[in-house]
């Protein structure tokens, strides 16, 4: 066991190691090539990026390449005698001259001026170098600078200029070249050219694609999120304006009952209990629809922090013993000694859970008790546990009482009151806690709800309780 | 609505925008045999604090103009008015954030609908039957010449 984690702690250091490398590089590639700010539209910074990162390695290239690596190896070689290393220099200064371009708002002068540079010391080696052809050939490189670097239209006059440039006779005559070779010369850097343009072409118009359907795609998203938005403003604003002149039914009707308005004949006493009833009912419901339209929609946060699983049994025993009293049912609580005093959770959903579970015991349990019961598991789980001696639940709706609306079946809808939705939150709420539902039933005996979480104590605490164990 | 008089400074104050909230809470809430004033805003709730001493302030939230939250921090400016006994009265869900934010303790935050009025009467109750100073910031108590 402590193999495993010292070997996975290892390659878990290296992971971070190369992370950390990459993450370095990945910053100092940035401070290369970052466009200056007054370069906008995404095109416009591409490019300006892309001259700047080319420049990045073609000019210590071509540094090590013609003036370091013969210095090292040729022991005859001096730096200012050969003219193409000189040029090569002066190109190196020209380069230096683009890449410090690519990093203003002239970014765009850089490439016309690369490739004149780049042109130009190929045609100064076509005219100094013993054979020529292999440097001819290298003029097809100055199409694909510009595909990168240039709109397509400035593309295709490089494209066209290169290629003819390889006919012009007195640059590429000085030593005689064979016809034959400079064909080929030809053939090359006008293939070379033709699809450098095509694929450029073909590049453009999936990058414009690509562009369209993105903001397009940002357009969708934007108008989604402030419809999101405006649903929940609309669910907050629905919530509120039906409570409103619900809290005034229950209320006024309160008063009434509470004999504030005048003495009620007993039928008026009966019929104004049952709008109350039918009120709170109807409140109920609002709530259990708010919160499950919340749960689904992503929209309900667990805020995890401390509590006491006594305090929490104790809360729904208050609310709970009413509602058994008035049914003829006994409460019981019961409190696992191997829980810790404290644990982190999120108490008010919590105490959700236990509440929609408790009252639909009491709803379906019509003698006999209630158990109410927080158990630690082992190490890593503890549960709630809800059983109750009703009517129980056949073994095939034990699946689908999780769902929406569902009740065992349409008839108990109406001989039990309730919204059909405590259930489906509690799954709902118990998931987002990372826990599980289980219930297990015998039809006319009793069911037995169970919700597992895992186990968490407050960091505070976790010494002491190891130190228990 | 009962009128104030020097004589008898403790009173009630509802303050709600909704009339029948502060309708229902004057016929609970008259039955403790104290005078009622109603507010229909924080306006008027500040000006009834200013002119009278309350004993107990049922607070709604959100309100047009000057809203429930503009009436804590306003109560809170002086300890004088800091430690009237409020209950705040609200639509909204009770939860330990909302409790931080108006930094009421959570019991005496109340949610409409969710709790019956004879609940609502034995809370007010307990709090008017308690020696006249104790306030919910726990501050230094006022004595009833100060009003």
């Amino acid at each position: 066991m402590s193999a495993t984690a010292s070997t996975s702690s290892v390659s878990q250091s290296q992971g971070n190691v190369a992370r950390l490398v990459v993450d370095r590089l990945g910053r100092v590639w940035e401070w290369l090539t970052e466009p200056n700010a007054v370069v906008v539209g995404s095109e416009q910074r591409r490019r300006a990026r892309l001259l700047a990162g080319m420049l990045v390695f073609i000019i210590p290239l071509g540094f090590i390449g013609v003036v370091i690596i013969p210095l090292a190896t040729v022991p005859t070689f001096q730096l200012f005698n050969d003219p193409f290393v000189l040029a090569v220099i002066v190109a190196e200064v020209l380069m230096t001259a683009c890449y410090i371009l690519s990093r203003t708002r002239y970014h765009a002068t850089g490439a016309p001026l690369l490739i004149l540079t780049i042109s130009g010391t190929i045609f100064f080696g076509i005219r100094t170098a013993q054979d020529p052809l292999p440097l001819i050939m290298y003029l097809g490189l100055n199409t694909l600078l510009a595909s990168l670097l240039m709109p397509l239209r400035t593309t295709v006059i490089v494209g066209f200029l290169s290629t003819a440039s390889v006919l012009l006779p007195p640059l590429l005559r000085p030593q005689g070249l064979s016809v034959s070779s400079e064909t080929n010369a030809f053939t090359f850097v006008l293939i070379t050219s033709i699809l450098t343009i095509a694929a450029s072409d073909m590049r453009n118009r999936d990058l414009h694609r690509i562009e369209t359907q993105s903001n397009e795609l940002a357009a969708a998203v934007r108008q989604a999120q402030l419809a999101s938005k405006l649903k929940d403003q609309f669910l907050a604003n629905m919530s509120h304006e039906l409570r409103t002149p619900l809290n005034a039914i229950i209320g006024f009707t309160e008063v009434m009952l509470m004999g504030l308005a005048g003495d009620l004949p007993a039928q008026a006493k009966r019929a104004t209990e049952r709008i109350h009833a039918n009120s709170e009912r109807l409140l109920k419901l609002i709530d259990d629809i708010l919160d499950i339209s919340k749960i689904e929609a992503g929209r309900v946060d667990i805020h995890k922090r401390p509590f006491e699983p006594a305090e929490l049994l104790n809360t729904i025993e208050t609310s709970i013993r009413p509602q058994a009293a008035k049914n003829e049912l006994s409460l019981i609580t019961e409190l696992d000694p191997a829980l810790p005093r404290e644990m982190v959770g999120d108490a008010k959903r919590l105490e959700q859970i236990l509440l929609n579970l408790a009252s639909n015991a009491v709803k379906f349990t019509e003698r006999g008790s209630i158990t109410v019961s927080l158990k630690r598991l082992n190490e890593q789980e503890w549960a709630v546990v809800v059983s109750d001696t009703g009517i129980g639940i056949p073994p095939h709706a034990q699946e689908t009482i999780f769902e929406k609306f569902r009740q065992v079946d349409g008839s108990t809808r109406r001989a039990y009151s309730g919204t059909g939705l405590g259930l489906a939150i509690v799954r709902e709420l118990a998931l987002l806690m990372d826990g599980n539902v289980k219930v297990k039933s015998t039809l006319g005996s009793g069911s037995t709800f169970t919700v597992t979480f895992p186990l968490i104590v407050p960091e505070k605490t976790k010494s002491v309780w190891t130190n228990l164990n | 609505m009962s009128e104030w008089d020097s004589a008898t400074a403790d009173h009630i104050l509802i303050v709600d925008d909704d009339p029948d909230t502060r309708e229902i809470l004057d016929l609970v809430l008259g039955t403790l045999e104290i005078p009622v004033h109603q507010a229909r805003d924080g306006r008027e709730a500040l000006n009834d604090i200013l002119t009278s001493r309350p004993r107990l302030i049922m607070l709604d939230l959100s309100m047009p103009g000057l809203d429930g939250r503009a009436v804590l921090d306003a109560l809170r400016v002086s300890a004088d008015t800091a430690a009237l006994p409020v209950i705040v009265f609200t639509a909204s869900p009770v939860t330990p954030e909302l409790a931080e934010q108006l930094h009421v303790p959570p019991s005496r935050i109340l949610r409409k609908g969710n709790l019956s009025m004879t609940r609502l009467r034995d809370i007010a109750l307990g709090i008017l039957g308690r020696p006249f100073a104790q306030s919910m910031f726990d501050t230094q108590p006022i004595r009833s010449e100060d009003s």
